[in-house]
């Protein structure tokens, strides 16, 4: 009796997949963000402190009855200790920082209380930017940001890289997505 | 032998809405003029008439004042009107409209995505439609045209989505040359009781909050108005209050009852005549009594698809369906539709056409680590909870043992959480069941998936455990607390499976 075979059959395969054999991420090594991007958080940071350091100076001595106030103690104490905290938390935060460029996608790792691994297929980005700020700038830092559908805001971006690294990134991944858009 | 002169392409020429439209344009500015100064003409028409002495000059004034802005809409309401224009050329739909600033709005045919229908009571009455497109370009594009004769509105529809469809059936790959476009596969409809225990077991407490919200809105714009002293109602009827427990009881009594006759007309209305019918590429739904709607929603826009059951519905078996999809804006927007569901068959039927696995039983699925309910009884029972509520207790008696109440209601819902959860994945993507008091079914596609976020805090860092998120274009799906190693697996797996077979996502 003949074989019955059916015309699909001939270019559909369905191999099993070890899922030892799995690229893990798990084996991605982590590269670290610049150095010089430490310092550009301590000076935001420091900048922050100094705007209210100013605006309680204003009030103590402009506004009557302020230096009466506890209030106004308070609150600039409680504000003082938000900034440290922050001042703190970008140190320990920038040591567990790191990105990684996978041919299929790209891995950023951040967070301090709470760490967070993000992993995006380039299949799915939308459009690449590079941006950077005015302190970043004078540091020659930049950082790159992927957009996806549906994501109301950059909430992909590497920061802490040279400028001249984060357009090499843009390139990269901008070429890469001519290859690896989804199939009609 | 007759020489019979070509038929003129549909829409091809400018044309107009029906002048029905200058009515509804109409009536959309006033309300429009009213929702925002409803304080001030309140004002007008009670504190002017109250003094007889003032009232002739300012009364006056303030007649100008308003039919200067009637007439002012009177025009922009005609202008609107005869400058708004719409046709169909090379290929695209183009809306015309403007006087001053003209816009003109392009969206190529094949970009359609769905076009929909909406029939609030005026259009009824006026026995018209308002027709909005949905496209599928990434520049945020929303046309809408007012009024159209209803049949007119249907002609366009028709038209459009024949054309963005000839040009999709090029492309589309999975479809059977055997089902014709806009066939009818499966229709349902919502009976009148159904619907009347669909509105009966809504979620009333929903309901109550926001009557209160709203109140309390409209209790503040009455309070500026008339300048009322709030303080001095207060106390007057609280000490109306202190006389009677029987007042008081009825007074709640009297919310409650509100809440539950207005959570029941809100279901009436919106739900009435629901019908869903399943086409061979998307579901045609439409519903509502004072704002009838007729939506599409092809079946690739849909990323996640969820139902869920209240505690009350769940006796019932009542689910309403949330289809989580795309919306007018490819980057931008998102889009949930929920639809009223009242047997099994019809879930199945629905989810089949998203997921093709079968829906997974329960009991079969995968728990989340006990961490979940031990982490929100540390904090928020301990932690939270007792340790200030106790010391509390010596200064504020009863508002402290209000608080250990709620912390102890967020510990005991963690626990149920916990205890119901289940999840399971297949080649397709991952089931999840939830809920504590009521319940949940969540499916997601791999294919559907944006970006990938594993999240750790320090407790589950010291558990071992982690939170897997996956995100895509219409939400977001949480997978919490499972074992740190399998959710790398789970994420090494899913992210194989979206960029190996490279599918498309809408």
């Amino acid at each position: 009796m003949p074989k019955r075979t059916y015309f699909y059959c001939m270019e559909f395969t369905n191999h099993q997949i070890e899922t030892e054999s799995l690229p893990s991420i798990t084996e991605v090594q982590l590269e670290p963000l610049e150095a010089a991007y430490l310092t550009t958080q301590r000076i935001a940071v420091g900048l922050g402190t100094l705007c209210i350091i100013i605006a309680a100076a204003i009030l103590y001595v402009f506004v009557d009855n302020a230096s009466d106030s506890p209030a106004l103690y308070i609150s600039f104490g409680c504000l003082m200790l938000v900034m440290m905290v922050l001042y703190i938390g970008n140190l320990i935060s920038f040591r567990k920082k790191g990105y990684a460029l996978r041919e299929k996608d790209v891995l950023y790792r951040s967070g301090w209380l709470v760490q967070r691994t993000r992993i995006l297929p380039l299949n799915r980005v939308q459009h690449v930017s590079v941006q950077s700020g005015p302190i970043e700038r004078r540091f020659g830092l930049g950082s790159v940001s992927l957009y996806t559908a549906g994501s109301e805001n950059a909430d992909f971006s590497i920061k802490g890289l040279k400028e001249e690294k984060a357009h090499q990134i843009k390139e990269w991944i901008t070429n890469q997505l001519y290859d690896q858009q989804p199939n009609a | 032998m007759t020489n019979s002169p070509m038929p003129e392409p549909l829409f091809s020429s400018p044309q107009r809405q029906s002048p029905a439209a200058l009515f509804i344009i109409l009536v959309k500015t006033v309300s429009l003029f009213a929702k925002i100064f409803w304080p001030a003409l309140l004002v007008f028409l009670f504190r002017s008439t109250g003094k007889s002495g003032e009232h002739s000059n300012k009364g006056d004034k303030y007649i100008y004042i308003l039919l200067a802005f009637s007439a002012i809409t009177l025009i922009a309401t005609v202008i609107k009107y005869f400058f708004h224009r719409f046709y169909i050329s090379e290929g695209s739909f183009i809306v015309k409209s403007g006087w001053l600033n003209k816009k003109i709005t392009s969206i190529p045919l094949q970009n359609i995505t769905a076009v929909h229908l909406e029939q609030h009571i005026l259009h009824r009455i006026l026995n018209v439609a308002k027709v909005s497109l949905d496209s599928a370009g990434s520049d945020k594009v929303e046309v809408s045209i007012d009024a159209l004769s209803l049949k007119k509105a249907n002609e366009l529809k028709q038209f459009l989505l024949q054309n963005s469809n000839q040009t999709k059936a090029n492309e589309a790959t999975n479809l059977h040359d055997n089902q014709a476009f806009e066939a009818v596969i499966n229709q349902s409809k919502l009976s009148f009781k159904e619907l009347l225990v669909l509105s009966l077991t809504a979620n009333h407490i929903e309901a109550f909050f926001i009557l209160l919200a709203l109140s309390f809105n409209v209790w503040g714009d009455l309070q500026r108005v008339f300048k009322l002293d709030e303080s001095k109602w207060i106390d007057e009827h609280a000490a109306l209050l202190k006389s009677s427990v029987a007042l008081a009881a009825g007074l709640i009594f009297l919310v409650a009852i509100v809440s539950v006759v207005y959570s029941f007309i809100r279901i009436v209305l919106r739900f009435f005549d629901f019908t869903i019918t399943t086409e061979s590429n998307g579901w045609k739904m439409a519903y509502g009594l004072t704002n009838h709607q007729q939506i599409f929603l092809p079946f690739p826009k849909v990323q996640i698809m969820q139902w869920s059951s209240n505690f009350v519905r769940r006796k019932f078996n009542i689910w309403i369906m949330h289809f989580m999809s795309t919306g007018y804006s490819e980057l931008k927007k998102k889009q949930k539709i929920h639809i009223p569901i009242v047997s099994v068959g019809q879930i199945e039927n629905l989810a089949a056409k998203y997921q093709q696995t079968a829906i997974f039983k329960p009991e079969s699925g995968h728990r989340i680590d006990r961490s979940y309910w031990i982490r929100g009884l540390i904090y928020a029972g301990i932690i939270l909870g007792l340790i200030p509520g106790i010391a509390a207790f010596f200064w504020i008696k009863s508002l402290a043992i209000v608080w250990v109440i709620v912390m102890a209601y967020i510990v005991v819902h963690r626990m149920y959480v916990y205890r119901y959860f289940r999840w399971q994945t297949n080649d397709e993507g991952l089931q999840m069941y939830s809920g504590a008091w009521g319940r949940k079914f969540t499916l997601l596609k791999w294919s559907k998936i944006q970006q990938i976020h594993l999240t750790q805090n320090l407790f589950q860092k010291s558990r071992k455990v982690a939170t897997l998120h996956f995100l895509t274009a219409g939400g977001e799906v949480e997978l919490p607390y499972i074992p740190l190693q399998v959710a790398k697996l789970l994420v090494d797996r899913s992210l194989y499976l979206v960029e190996s077979k490279n599918e498309k996502w809408m």
